[in-house]
């Protein structure tokens, strides 16, 4: 018999930092919060002052999702076999709380005016027959002019560190010329770039591109907040992506959003407790939901809303086991919407260049203490003559090496990782080659969904999310053409030798390393026959559940996801207290 | 050798003479090569009881272990094993006293310290069924309790071995034992450099018949991956002794910070250290550049103060 609690206004799946932002605006207004984390507590200092570990960290996934309990399958298309991803791999979501926002990397984008109008600006400027085959690439509901105050006041609480390079309509030097307007400059400036930065930056100027220092969810300064949480600026440790910061350099809700709520005593976490399923009644409203604590009893935790704010891959779990009554085939379900427009992002680094007798620092610094180009991301560059709609980032490869895991990056050139002559050129060249790297945009197709697994289950006994997922034609192309540009660039940087030059993208797997940003699934739109959500993550079909984060994208452009999350939260949250609370079964209308 | 080599083998000896209660101990992977024979025997150490399930460490503040002291003790692998994978290591990566490789790394004490730390993986890992097999004769698809997938696209979907590491090195050493003695009458921690680099040759591109479960390529990439990670990873971990791959590859190991000016320039003069041997954290005032951080918990604790 589950332990019954007290009814609170809001329940939140996980105490992540959309969980966090949340509470921090509505607990102030009286508000009460529950988050369920399944994880534990951690926080900067002292928790991560001795954490420069990498093979606890990087090698064995200290801080991420605990696999013996659960994981995803994944299959190329749905007519092959789909297996577990019995270790880590492809990408890494993490638990505990601030969640995964505690080991993220901090590269911090707002999309581009283009991304939130994709299919029609395609269609305006190329022709429907542009799009690619089996594509169901969508406008979003939302539009950047409209998100563009929240994307501002999120960089300005978090602390953003980067160069503006539109201000106004008005380009400015040294920031990225393809940026949409942004009404300030970041509130701090850019973190320092590595000698391997400036090398790209400098091909790149060769050819006339616009390289610019990568935006940053990080520090570049100490600083004391809005909040009244004091910071450091990074110390360029070389530990960060998949590490805690010990300093709170590195933007997480722990730095910001988390002490806010909590100091109201109206946000409750639950560390160590599973939400299993989300509770609806004879009406078809949620009532609450059921999870697990840390010592396998369950409990039932009534709410007036429940925000769906797990990792993308969770909420749509989350939403497809949540059968019964009114929803058969789970909550926002009602219309077989749940797990469409599942997409990815282009990861792989088509070139790597060797320079012989220079130092490039790599170990140092962090993902964010690189150059980029966004010359050939989004449609910023004319495709009237090209096969492919969309693009990619360039950018030198992310700091931060790691030997354990790097030494294997450089192979003889007969192809081997071991053996005399293999460790030599290693003992050489460890810090003397480095890649270009792609970001690149995930468009979604009929035959890429995420669904319910209909052989593993996890630990208590529930289906694992079933992943179908491959790179189509338009991804081929598209790889082509950007690696032939990185190729051009590489050659101006001079390197002794190209040690590798990959002309194709490589069949998707899920072993690599790639990205942690699978989105979509539970997307945002204006029909409720083509999507899941409206434009402020309320469900469809059970408009007393909101989701929030990535899963809510119609598509993934080619840039990281965490600026335009906040950004979204942030607008939704407004939306709950403004209106919602007041008349909580109507769908909010923007 | 120098002086902290030489204590700590002292200290070795000292440590093993008490942990075997004076009588024969399979020991000597440095200090005493060859010494114990061929026998079957193991000495446990206290490791063994440590027996976490992975990950051992969700735990927080992470306070890191010491710096093991010995490179000698057994905790998993019987002597003739860990011979033979000192071996195998040591030809993945070659060394000798002035540039060491992964035998002088203690890269087999590292494995053997991971085998016996965890009950399995020593990361977290979804080990329940069904397990996929190549579909050989046999559509791919779901049918009697098994996952049959083409060999083709295999690859693509990792790790997917119903065995432990433990079993691995455990049947795998025992087909590696076996197939030199086939080839060549002798066990391969017997064999010259070359055989042995043949038989890893042909281990890697899974050329060795015997070799099913595990595959020959498995058993190479499980002894590969480790070897790096010994070799590479903190000392704490009781491989890389005296920062053997950190100086092969000029990295300075585990420091508090860097300042924007060495991303460019390089670094400015370093200790190479372990993490234990960080320094502390110390208090600063907000209006500098590098001060202890009070948000969080830290900021709540003063509010409630």
């Amino acid at each position: 018999m589950a332990t019954k609690h007290a009814k609170v206004d809001v329940v939140t799946i996980g105490a992540g930092w959309t969980s966090a932002i949340i509470g921090a605006k509505l607990c102030p207004k009286g508000r009460d919060v529950v988050a369920l984390e399944q994880g534990p507590q951690r926080w900067g200092y002292p928790d991560f002052a001795h954490d420069h570990d990498s093979l606890r960290y990087s090698g064995r996934y200290a801080m991420m999702v605990d696999l013996s309990r659960e994981t995803w399958t994944w299959r190329p298309s749905p007519d092959k076999p789909a297996l577990p991803m019995r270790q880590y791999g492809s990408f890494n979501p993490g638990e505990g709380l601030g969640g995964a926002a505690v080991h993220w990397s901090g590269q911090l984008w707002r999309f581009m005016e283009t991304d939130f109008n994709h299919r029609s600006y395609v269609v305006e400027r190329y022709g429907a027959k542009r799009l690619p085959a089996g594509s169901t690439i969508q406008d979003w509901p939302v539009k950047y002019d409209e998100l563009e105050e929240y994307y501002d006041a999120f960089e300005y609480d978090i602390g953003a560190s980067g160069i503006a390079g539109n201000l106004r309509g008005e380009i400015q030097p040294g920031g990225n010329p393809f940026e949409a307007p942004r009404q300030r400059p970041y509130p701090h400036p850019p973190l320092g770039t590595n000698r391997f930065a400036d090398i790209f930056a400098a091909g790149c100027d060769k050819l006339g591109l616009h390289p610019f220092p990568q935006p940053a969810g990080i520090l570049s300064r100490a600083w004391t907040d809005p909040f009244g949480n004091h910071r450091s600026g990074c110390l360029y440790c070389g530990f960060c992506t998949r590490f805690g910061c010990e300093v709170d350099a590195k933007s997480s809700p722990q730095t910001t959003h988390l002490p806010v709520a909590l100091a109201t005593g109206r946000y409750d976490v639950r560390l160590g407790c599973k939400v299993l399923r989300i509770e609806t009644g004879g009406d078809g409203r949620a009532t609450g939901v059921t999870y697990v604590d840390g010592q396998g009893e369950e409990h039932f935790q009534p709410a007036e809303l429940v925000l769906v704010s797990a990792f993308t891959l969770e909420n749509n779990r989350l939403l497809l086991l949540s059968k019964g009554g009114k929803h058969p085939n789970g909550v926002g379900n009602d219309r077989g919407r749940v797990g469409k427009n599942y997409t990815y992002q282009i990861y792989p680094a088509p070139i790597v260049g060797l320079f012989e007798g220079e130092k490039l620092n790599m170990y140092m610094g962090n993902t964010c203490t690189i150059n980029i180009i966004y010359d050939y991301n989004g449609d910023n560059f004319d495709h009237s003559d090209l096969d492919f709609i969309g693009g990619m980032q360039l950018y030198s490869e992310p700091c931060e090496r790691e030997p354990f895991n790097s030494v294997k990056g450089l192979t003889t050139e007969d192809g081997k990782s071991w053996g005399a002559a293999w460790k030599q050129q290693l003992g050489r060249d460890w810090d003397s080659y480095a890649s270009i790297v792609t970001e690149g945009e995930s468009i979604p197709y009929e035959d890429q969904f995420v669904d319910l697994d209909p052989h593993y289950t996890d630990k208590f006994g529930n289906p694992l999310l079933r992943i179908s997922f491959d790179w189509h034609d338009n991804e081929k192309k598209m790889w082509r053409f950007v690696a032939k540009r990185a190729q051009e660039i590489m050659a101006a940087m001079k390197p002794t030798r190209v040690v590798k030059f990959q002309p194709e993208i490589p069949a998707y797997n899920i072993h690599d390393y790639q990205s942690t940003h699978p989105t979509g699934g539970c997307i945002m739109g204006t029909d409720p026959g083509t999507s899941v959500t409206n434009g402020y993550g309320q469900v469809w079909d059970t408009p007393n559940v909101f989701v929030t984060g990535a899963a809510l994208f119609p598509q993934n452009p080619g840039a990281n996801p965490t600026g335009t999350i906040g950004a979204l939260t942030y607008r939704t949250a407004e939306a709950l207290l403004d209106r919602w609370f007041d008349d909580p079964d109507e769908l909010l209308e923007s | 050798m120098d002086d902290t080599r030489e204590r700590r083998l002292q200290l070795t000896r000292g440590k093993l003479l008490k942990l075997a209660g004076g009588g024969a101990a399979s020991v000597g992977l440095i200090s005493l090569p060859g010494c114990g024979g061929d026998g079957e025997q193991t000495v446990e150490s206290s490791l063994a009881d440590a027996n976490v399930d992975a990950p051992q460490i969700r735990s927080y503040p992470y306070i890191p272990s010491q710096l093991p002291l010995n490179c000698t003790v057994l905790s998993f692998f019987t002597q003739p094993e860990a011979q033979d994978v000192e071996a195998f290591t040591a030809r993945l990566i070659p060394g000798s006293a002035d540039d060491p490789g992964a035998r002088e790394a203690c890269v087999t004490n590292f494995i053997d310290r991971k085998l016996a730390e965890h009950k399995s993986f020593a990361t977290t890992t979804y080990f329940r069924p069904p397990f996929a097999k190549p579909a050989k004769d046999h559509p791919p698809g779901f049918a009697d309790g098994t996952i049959y997938v083409s060999e083709d696209d295999l690859p693509r979907y990792g790790f997917q071995s119903s065995l432990t590491p433990q079993q691995t090195y455990r049947l795998g050493l025992k087909e590696l034992d076996a197939y030199s003695r086939s080839l060549h009458g002798k066990p391969f921690r017997a064999l010259s450099d070359g055989q042995q680099d043949a038989i890893i040759g042909d281990l890697e591109d899974d050329k060795v018949k015997s070799f099913e479960k595990p595959t020959g390529s498995g058993f190479f990439d499980l002894l590969q991956k480790d070897t790096l990670d010994g070799m590479f990873a903190d000392p704490i971990y009781g491989g890389n002794r005296d920062f053997a791959g950190w100086r092969l590859i000029g990295y300075p190991g585990a420091q508090r910070s860097y300042t924007a000016a060495e991303l460019k320039d390089g670094p400015n003069k370093r200790t190479i250290q372990s993490l234990v041997e960080m320094q502390a954290m110390h208090p600063g005032r907000p209006d500098e550049h590098v001060i202890l951080p009070i948000s969080g918990s830290r900021r709540l604790a003063r509010r409630a103060r």
